[in-house]
């Protein structure tokens, strides 16, 4: 499975979640303490900074190399200071179908979109649905699919639910677009009877808002071949936390706790949906049950 | 300290025999602690439990930003981080020295050797632990339901589950779920043996509160959540999935369930009735003992997860008010 961080709030400098936290999100992915397996599928980072020119557009930077190796990226961490981010280390299982390329790289940002996506998650069966998909799928956004990854499909799903697929959007608009795409999901799902154990933990993002979810298809019901949950039992319902600073002005997603002392941190209930907005107070959050 | 600890007068340890008590002493190692000492923090992977024969000890629990929050404060006698021997073992609370205390501590490792082979002695020291992990978590739900101001009464009864025909390979699935994956195929057989297997849809009701767990639920395939509904938030108690249990409660009695169960997923699940599972907890088979360490870590599994800094959700819409689904009598 993947690992995931993502802030918002306060500018900071992207190098202690990714490398100098204890648990940062470049340990999870040689070490992870909340699941298995090692993560070699490549990285990726959307990081905006409303003090640099054109603060709508994040920077961006992709890897399919494994990135505790990658110097580049720690010259960047150590440079970019953002008020959001989405970073990402791709899972994949160890087969030859696997397809490791730039194109699989989350977090996903069609050009010219306000909103990213980034998943930690893994639609079983999904080779079977993806066309399926098509028809919930908004007029241009179909064609700007690159990659072979799922993800990249939900992405697709969930700008397809709002209002302006490429505008910003609020935390309420995003909380919709997102529970819309899940019954999408469960739809096509259905239709294709497909009922195996598929998480689907979200992080969605115009740099302004964001919505996370920690939720899963036919949880319990574990697949039987080698895919990504076969072995997982304790950790079997992918995991999720979250913290916000003491003065409430930043909020922090990761896959597992980045301190070794987690009491600062909350673990997201299975099949919630957060959403966190700008307010003159801070960040204003709130988790929700994720009913479908 | 050079003389064995006198176990016989320890709540924790009554229902050993006498030979059992000198071997468990024998096992035991004193400490001696000035004020101010941790025994253990928080997080910390535990390396035993003590017992205090003098002095104080204060229990707190760090809190956000730094913050600690007191628990209690303990004096002679007192068994502190017994919990820990079973599970993960991961240390709940800090521990600190309040006043120069002296004691025994039981080392995990030395424990996990007897554990292993699932000694007489080990075995009822876990059987005790998790009768004790059960009180805990009566409590703990109690505590929160009068935090939400939720008074445990029957929402909806629950209708009786069909039944579901078992599956080809279904003890070699049951065999690699957590409460079962540490046992013997031919234990695992015994245990499920006679189980009737439920089947219950998304949303059917398994324990309803105000109303005595019947039997003890194992879930075999999908998923069912404990959880405590207010009007506006719920707090999930436990969203337990295959190779965990709901209603363990009811083996403190036949006292009404404080929370609801429903299946949160389409599942299936192994009906283990309470004189079966009271059959298990007093046997002396090898599939009995292994039962007793299987129950025992689920309960302490069941009771970290209600302890645990879980956030409450806000109810989703209609989701309180919502009609229970209808039980679907399905042949799996």
């Amino acid at each position: 499975m993947c690992r995931v961080w993502a802030h918002l709030g306060d500018p900071l400098l992207v190098d202690r979640p990714l490398f100098g936290a204890e648990n940062s999100l470049i340990t999870q992915s040689v070490s992870p303490s909340l699941m298995s397996l090692l993560n070699i599928g490549g990285f990726g980072l959307l990081a905006w900074d409303s003090e640099s020119r054109a603060p709508d557009e994040p920077y961006a930077y992709r890897t399919p190399n494994v990135p505790v190796f990658d110097r580049n990226l720690k010259a960047l961490a150590a440079k970019v200071h953002a008020h959001a981010a989405v970073a990402h280390v791709r899972g994949v299982v160890y087969d030859p179908s696997e397809r490791v390329g730039p194109q699989n790289l989350h977090p996903f940002r069609f050009p010219g979109a306000r909103v990213a996506l980034a998943q930690n998650g893994d639609l079983y069966g999904f080779s079977a649905m993806r066309y399926d998909l098509l028809e919930h799928l908004r007029p241009g956004l179909a064609e700007r699919i690159e990659g072979t990854t799922d993800t990249e499909w939900v992405y697709a799903l969930v700008l397809s639910q709002l209002e302006d697929p490429f505008g910003p959007a609020d935390a309420d608009e995003l909380a919709d677009a997102v529970t819309q795409a899940l019954d999408v999901l469960r739809e096509v799902r259905d239709k294709r009877g497909i009922a195996v154990q598929s998480p689907v933990n979200l992080i969605v993002t115009d740099g302004e808002s964001m919505v996370a979810t920690r939720f899963a298809f036919d949880y319990g019901w574990y697949p039987d071949d080698d895919s990504f949950f076969a072995g997982e039992r304790e950790f079997d319902f992918t995991t999720l936390w979250t913290t916000q600073s003491a003065d409430g002005r930043s909020v922090t997603i990761a896959s597992e706790p980045l301190t070794r002392d987690s009491t600062d941190w909350l673990e997201v209930p299975e099949y919630a949906l957060l959403t966190f907005s700008p307010g003159a107070d801070g960040i204003a959050a709130e988790h929700r049950e994720l009913v479908l | 300290m050079t003389e064995l600890p006198d176990l016989s007068a320890v709540d924790l340890f009554a229902d050993l025999p006498g030979e059992e008590l000198e071997h468990l002493a024998r096992l035991m190692r004193p400490f001696d602690e000035p004020v101010g000492t941790p025994l253990f923090n928080e997080g910390d992977r535990s390396d035993g439990l003590y017992l205090l024969t003098s002095g104080a000890l204060r229990v707190v629990r760090p809190g956000p930003h730094g913050m600690a929050v007191p628990l209690a404060t303990l004096g002679p006698g007192a068994v502190v981080g017994e919990l820990s021997m079973l599970g993960s073992g991961a240390r709940t609370a800090t521990v600190l020295v309040a006043r120069q205390a002296e004691g025994w501590r039981l080392d995990r490792r030395a424990f996990d050797v007897l554990r292993a082979d699932l000694r007489p002695m080990a075995v009822a020291l876990i059987r005790r632990l998790g009768m004790l992990a059960a009180e805990r978590m009566r409590d703990r739900y109690e505590t929160i339901a009068a935090h939400l101001g939720v008074t445990p009464a029957p929402g909806a009864f629950p209708g009786a589950l069909p039944e579901a025909r078992s599956e080809p390979r279904e003890l070699e699935h049951l065999s690699t779920t957590l409460m079962f994956s540490q046992m013997r195929r031919d234990a695992v057989a015994e245990i499920a043996s006679g189980a009737r297997r439920l089947y219950a849809a998304r949303g059917a009701v398994v324990l309803s509160p105000g109303v005595p767990p019947p039997a003890l639920y194992v879930v075999v395939h999908g998923a069912v959540e404990v959880s405590l509904r207010g009007p506006e938030t719920v707090q999930r108690l436990r969203l337990a999935g295959p190779g965990r249990a709901v209603g363990q409660l009811g083996v403190l009695g036949t006292q009404p369930a404080v929370a609801e169960a429903r299946a949160r997923e389409r599942t299936v699940l192994l009906e283990l009735p309470w004189p079966r599972i009271h059959a298990l907890l007093d046997g002396a088979g090898e599939a009995a003992r292994a039962f007793v360490l299987a129950f025992s870590e689920d309960v302490v599994r069941a009771l970290r997860y209600a302890e645990a800094p879980v956030a409450a959700l806000r109810v989703a819409s209609g989701a309180a008010d919502a009609p229970l689904q209808q039980v679907r009598a399905v042949q799996l």
